[in-house]
């Protein structure tokens, strides 16, 4: 299949410095594809940061590693009084009408001059794969290029994956493509048992770290939980930082936690030894701190992947996750990579185990090594993508 | 609906995570939730006082704390949001304050502008500072250096070394397995092996790993920090390290002997084979490999082993089999000894410049 047609795939955003669990997944899906010799084309908006939605790469055509891409400008967040209000009635799972559904969509990230340019070339592309889905980017390029459309829509159980016109657009599109199996069951729960869907997910190079490097970087010593990823209460940050600081009064234990990653950080002077924030920083700073770390931990509830617990895994560190989170959980559980906690006392004895008992820790960790390497090498996703095009009849 | 494979299965003798939580669950279940799992709310753990002696451990922690809130504040803007508690005339005073705001934002704008432009350059600075240190950091960090390549090219015969380690391997109880950190190329693995010793390594390099794995060598591809890190205290009864602390920085160094402090079981043997700093065959030796960092002096080491709980801590000149000495350095070690009779220091120096090249540590946990 591979020459047949280019594959477009229409990422909110796309390029260097970019940061997201879902525009992470892009774009090593479309290198990936692109290094076994498939056409690959990237077709976005100019916004790098999703917190001002700011246009700032310029628009027109680049090339990242290889790779073309398209930008076109973004007409930006409108937050004005009728957004807020909506935003609302939705998160309080209010319903609303379909024409206020689509309102909402189109005030947040939407490039009118990428939907001209997606119904002008639908003919030109072989396939258009939108992520995520919860953009007007996605809601209306799909629209635009009709049949041709695939949406990796990195789904979470949250009120806005109910909202009409996502239910609308997932049942249109030609096929939907999941990062793992407990989110095709929740999109199957959402959406109906016949939705055209595929589990493919990504796939990991098994890339060597370094711990010592890390720590001579970032003059980090002893043990230390890690978290990489953006920092904010839809990942439950907060919970990590009050459930470890209470932790640390209980147990009056040496050890620290580290957080990468965009968004502001919020802890209580008292633990400010003990929380270490490094913001932003470097694949290879990432991959060493994986290796150095005695444990990841993942509060988050709402994730449809979760790189980060797979990327530690690769470096045989194991993790820490939320009950309440059905992927991470069922990544945890297949893996016997780690523990799971819904409480505060959970928390702590999960932790407890993992800091203490190093021998549990180091098989903990070489199980969730073998994991990966077992169901997300780059082959058995390439292949997956590449049956989930020719079943959908792309 | 396509077909869906789920994910092959870890399976495990020795593991089962759901059991392990039953157990945890049950341990929740049978303590006093109030006394073992004291949970403080946000706002009782923001008014707990900084501890005394409770300081950021590395400067750079607060520099990168620093960094990310300024980021946060960095964007002054005159469009803050307006809002009132009073109950009648709420409203009015919002609007108020808001006519207010909207006449005002011409002058306050002129303002913001300028804040906001030297907030940029603020934050720039301190991030291209912070970029710096990193940067700094990395140079003197061994971890870029590839070992593996220099090795190959440049390295001692592989025999060699392990005739030198064969000595080394008589001075551990015979029934104790060995660790040796830091494999390398597995010279002492070899020696062990010839021995009939029990004997594992531990290499982080994997290029190196798979160098021992080809000669059917007992090694560990896991880094040695992590290793250690991971291992049960006071658990470690034997290890041998070559060339410790000489590819990395002093306070990489101090935290790997802490470590072995940590790890190693009480009367554990500790022997390290390092260069000898003054010694002209020690020195050339080591500077030859440009992966080796510094050469440590052996009172330095005997110092931080004592430091770290280690008891009779002692070091020696290492001689083994292949530096038979020729008879010029026989003549030279005559001179040194008739020299320190009348110039001791002179005496001394010249002993040491023609000392053998290693040096050898023994010390007990």
């Amino acid at each position: 299949m591979v020459g047949q047609g280019t594959i477009a795939f229409v990422p909110v955003r796309y390029g260097d410095g970019v940061v997201g669990g879902a525009e992470t997944l892009v774009r090593n899906l479309a290198e990936a594809l692109h290094f076994r010799g498939w056409a690959v084309e990237i077709l976005t908006t100019c916004v790098l940061d999703h917190y001002t939605w700011a246009n700032y790469f310029p628009t027109g055509e680049d090339n990242v590693r290889g790779i073309t891409v398209r930008r076109f400008p973004a007409q930006g967040l409108k937050v004005d009084r009728k957004f807020v209000k909506l935003a609302r009635s939705i998160q309080e799972g209010r319903g609303i009408s379909v024409r206020r559904e689509k309102y909402f969509l189109s005030q947040g990230a939407f490039s009118p001059q990428l939907n001209e340019y997606l119904r002008e070339n639908r003919e030109s592309y072989r396939a258009f794969i939108f992520a995520p889905y919860l953009f007007g980017t996605t809601y209306f390029g799909s629209q635009a290029v009709g049949d041709r459309a695939m949406i990796i829509p990195c789904l979470h159980d949250e009120p806005y994956a109910r909202l009409k016109i996502i239910g609308e657009m997932m049942r249109r599109v030609r096929g939907v493509l999941f990062n793992s199996y407990p989110e095709l069951l929740l999109a199957k729960r959402l959406y109906g048992d016949d939705l055209p869907g595929w589990v493919v997910g990504m796939g990991f190079e098994d890339v060597h770290g370094d711990a010592w490097r890390f720590r001579a970087r970032f003059g980090i010593e002893g043990d230390f939980i890690l978290y990489c990823g953006r920092r904010e209460i839809a990942k439950n940050t907060p919970l990590l930082i009050h459930y470890f600081c209470n932790y640390l009064l209980n147990t009056g234990r040496d050890l620290k936690l580290v957080l990468t990653g965009a968004g502001r950080v919020d802890y209580p002077q008292a633990f400010r030894g003990r929380i270490i924030d490094l913001g932003f920083i470097s694949e290879e700073d990432k991959r060493d701190a994986y290796h150095a770390a005695t444990l990841i931990c993942h509060p988050s509830t709402n994730e449809s992947f979760s790189i980060m617990i797979l990327e530690g895994w690769l470096a045989k560190t194991p993790c820490l996750v939320h009950a309440d989170c059905a992927v991470t959980r069922y990544h945890v559980e297949n893996a016997q990579g780690g523990l799971w906690f819904g409480s505060y006392p959970e928390f702590h004895e999960a932790l407890e185990l993992l800091v203490k008992d190093k021998e549990l820790n180091r098989k903990m960790g070489e199980c969730g090594r073998s994991y990966v390497l077992r169901n997300y090498s780059w082959d058995r996703v390439v292949g997956a993508f590449e049956r989930a095009l020719e079943e959908s009849g792309l | 609906m396509g077909e869906v494979d789920e994910v092959i299965r870890i399976e495990s003798d020795e593991l089962d995570v759901k059991k392990i939580m039953e157990d945890i669950q049950r341990r929740v279940d049978s303590y006093p939730r109030a006394t073992q799992y004291q949970e403080l709310s946000s706002e009782e753990l923001e008014e707990l006082g900084i501890p005394e002696g409770e300081f950021y451990e590395d400067p750079l922690h607060e520099l990168s704390a620093v960094i990310q809130l300024a980021r946060t504040f960095s964007e002054v803007t005159g469009e803050y949001s307006v809002a009132t508690r009073k109950p009648l005339i709420g409203p009015l005073v919002v609007l108020v304050k808001k006519v207010l705001r909207r006449f005002m934002r011409v002058y306050m704008d002129a303002v913001f502008v300028q804040q906001r432009e030297f907030n940029r350059k603020i934050l720039d600075a301190m991030e291209r500072l912070h970029e710096l240190i990193l940067r700094e950091r990395s140079m003197l960090n061994p971890g870029r250096l590839d070992r593996a390549a220099f090795f190959e090219r440049w390295g001692e015969d592989f025999e060699e070394v392990v005739s030198r380690m064969e000595a080394i391997v008589e001075l551990f109880p015979p029934d104790k397995e060995i660790i040796n950190l830091f494999s390398g190329r597995g010279e002492f693995l070899k020696a062990c092996g010839g021995k009939g010793r029990r004997a594992k390594g531990v290499e982080g390099d994997e290029r190196l790993v798979a160098a021992c794995q080809t000669r059917s060598l007992p090694v560990m591809n896991l880094d040695e920090l992590v290793f250690l890190e991971k291992t049960l205290t006071s658990s470690l009864e034997a290890i041998f390290i070559y060339e410790l602390g000489e590819r990395m920085g002093p306070l990489q160094l101090r935290y790997v002997v802490s470590l072995l402090g940590e790890k190693m079981a009480p009367g554990g043997l500790l022997i390290l084979l390092n260069h000898f700093p003054t010694s002209l065959f020690g020195g050339e030796a080591a500077y030859r490999d440009p992966t080796i960092l510094r050469l440590i002096h052996p009172q330095a080491l005997v110092f931080m082993l004592e430091e770290m709980g280690f008891a009779s801590v002692q070091w020696r000149h290492f001689e083994s089999g292949e530096e038979s000495k020729d008879k010029e350095i026989e003549d030279l070690l005559q001179m040194a000894e008739r020299m320190e009779r009348e110039r001791p220091d002179l005496g001394t120096a010249l002993r040491e410049l023609v000392a053998p090249s290693f040096y050898l540590v023994q010390a007990r946990r």
